[in-house]
């Protein structure tokens, strides 16, 4: 495995690097020169993620570890924990190889959940602006939910989440009916996107739920009562 | 793995002749039914719907047993609803994970349908006793 | 006195009481009963009336937390219990035979709470069982009625962290959902 300027990949060694060499076929992604390195890797995998082909990918922060990626197992591997997860890497160098969809796995072990990684690289990449393959006013709505328990989130991830749970929303709609922060409104679009959860749609109608943030609540504010309970 | 109760050949002709007993001591039984601890019938006389009301039992049972255990006050020996048109009265199998739950139409006095019952569950108990 | 009714459903071996465990700020009432049926799930007993944990909010207000017996022949428990409760935390064993038919069906019975957003899924033992995948679980739900959404969690119910996400989550989506409704209601009046 090799990347664009030759460099072996066989130097990069650790409990989570291939078990064995392969052959060299690479990608050089496309640089958006923005200071952070995830930018150009969230651009890649979401690329590649469109082309749906079975692929490995090393992502290679600067100073720090390699991160494969299984893509067909939707698993990744690094010998570092998450709390360890470099938020603006100056670059991040990128490896792809393509693999038969049915190939035997090359690593040791099972991995992490890839949706793990995703939604970090979706939270750090484009500062908050939204991603590139993203156009202004489309409207989203979740396919399916993210792993919660697994991910490191906020409670107000939970709310927004919950929100285009229930109605297609635009960022700016999201942001105005969850009452957040627009930026961490688009953080959280970029990620939910690269995770490939939300159904994009254009030009419907704005949903009430814009109008009403929060008005009704048949339960009487019992959600805030018991998150008070839990010291939440 | 032992073959549960309810399956057991020898245990479910001893608990149905137990049955005709207690039918043959009380002319006001209604239907009774002998149950595994966690609700599956193990001999019945007819006049119910069996297995739901068999999984009822058990659950009533169990209940009968938190309240009991939640006031500390031994384990539950017996459970009564008397009702304007029967009683149910249901017990545990002494040393055994069943329970017998039977009901009597009124006619019959609440002391002598549970002093029957009693006696149904404690024959049952010494029979079980020599094959379990 | 303020009641919030949580139900915890799913097939026998789910983890339903632990999940309560986890959660309750009481000791559990457990209603176990020895287990005949150890060719279904090999476990030495099981709950055949309810479970029930509590947690205090004030001196009028409980969440009370129920958890009802797998099996389908205690049905009537759950019947007894579905009509006061906010929402359900179903909880599925990976390793169950088959856990996407079990998630139908209990879809199903519970359909009610289903269309007011008060079902989230908690899959447990999927460390041991490593498929169905969770996108297996909202693919099925996708199939069996579109339109709704229902978060799918990978748990362990022995973890309180989790548990407590996973039951903020079924509030709050329920909460979002009604008020949605609520504003297309007073759009459409």
């Amino acid at each position: 495995m090799t990347d664009a300027s030759g460099k072996s990949l066989e130097t990069v060694t650790g409990d989570d690097a291939p078990a064995e060499g392969t052959p060299p076929v690479s990608t050089p992604a496309p640089t958006l020169h923005s200071g952070n390195g995830w930018d150009d890797a969230a651009l890649a995998l979401h690329s590649i993620q469109q082309m749906n082909a079975p692929m490995l990918v090393m992502l290679e922060p600067e100073g720090c570890p390699p991160v494969y990626i299984d893509l067909p197992r939707r698993a990744f591997h690094w010998r570092s924990a998450m709390e360890e997860f470099p938020l603006e890497p100056s670059s991040v160098r990128i490896v792809t190889e393509a693999v038969a969809v049915d190939a035997p796995t090359r690593f040791r072990s099972a991995g992490r959940s890839l949706d793990k990684l995703l939604w970090a690289i979706g939270q750090s990449a484009f500062q908050g602006n939204p991603a590139p393959w993203l156009r202004p006013g489309e409207r989203y709505r979740l396919t399916s939910w993210p792993n919660f328990t697994e991910l490191n989130h906020t409670f107000d991830h939970m709310r927004m989440t919950a929100h285009i749970g229930n109605a297609p929303l635009s960022a700016s709609e999201l942001a105005a009916a969850a009452t957040s922060d627009p930026t961490a409104v688009q953080r959280m679009i970029n990620a939910y996107s690269l995770l490939g959860i939300l159904k994009v749609s254009e030009g419907s109608p704005a949903t009430p739920a814009i109008n009403a943030p929060d008005q009704t609540k048949p339960t009487g504010g019992f959600l805030a009562r018991l998150r008070s309970r839990w010291g939440l | 793995m032992t073959e549960p109760l309810h399956r057991n050949a020898a245990v479910i002709l001893h608990g149905a002749e137990a049955l005709e007993e207690l039918r043959s001591a009380c002319r006001s039984l209604i239907y009774a039914t002998l149950i595994t601890d966690d609700g599956f019938e193990v001999s019945g006389l007819i006049g119910t719907q069996h297995n739901r009301m068999a999984s009822m039992a058990s659950s009533m049972q169990a209940l009968g047993d938190a309240v009991a255990r939640e006031l500390k006050i031994g384990t539950s020996e017996y459970i009564i609803i008397a009702s304007e048109l029967g009683h149910v009265i249901q017990l545990r199998i002494p040393g055994q994970p069943l329970v017998l739950s039977a009901l009597f139409g009124t006619e019959e006095t609440l002391g002598k349908a549970l002093s029957t019952a009693r006696s149904s569950a404690s024959r049952v108990s010494e029979v079980l006793i020599g094959i379990h | 006195m303020a009641e919030h009714v949580i139900l915890f459903a799913g097939p026998m071996g789910a983890g339903k009481s632990t999940a309560i465990r986890s959660l309750s700020e009481i000791e559990v009432v457990a209603t176990e009963a020895g287990n005949s049926d150890r060719e279904s799930v090999d476990k030495p007993t099981t709950t055949v009336a309810l479970d029930y944990g509590e947690i205090t909010l004030g001196d009028d207000e409980k969440v009370r937390l129920y958890g009802i017996p797998g099996q389908r022949r205690f049905d009537f428990m759950w019947e007894i219990l579905k009509d006061r409760a906010v929402g359900m935390v179903l909880l599925i064993n990976n390793d169950s035979p088959d856990p996407l038919l079990q998630l139908r069906e209990f879809l199903d019975y519970f359909a009610d709470l289903y269309s007011r957003g008060g079902i989230v899924v908690a899959v447990t033992r999927s460390d041991i069982a490593r498929t169905p995948k969770l996108a297996e679980y909202s693919a099925a739900i996708a199939a069996h009625t579109p339109d709704m959404i229902i978060p799918v969690f990978s748990v362990d119910a022995r973890n309180t962290e989790q548990m407590r996400t996973t039951l903020i989550t079924l509030i709050l989506n329920v909460e979002t959902r009604a008020a949605i409704i609520g504003a297309e209601t007073l759009k459409n009046d």
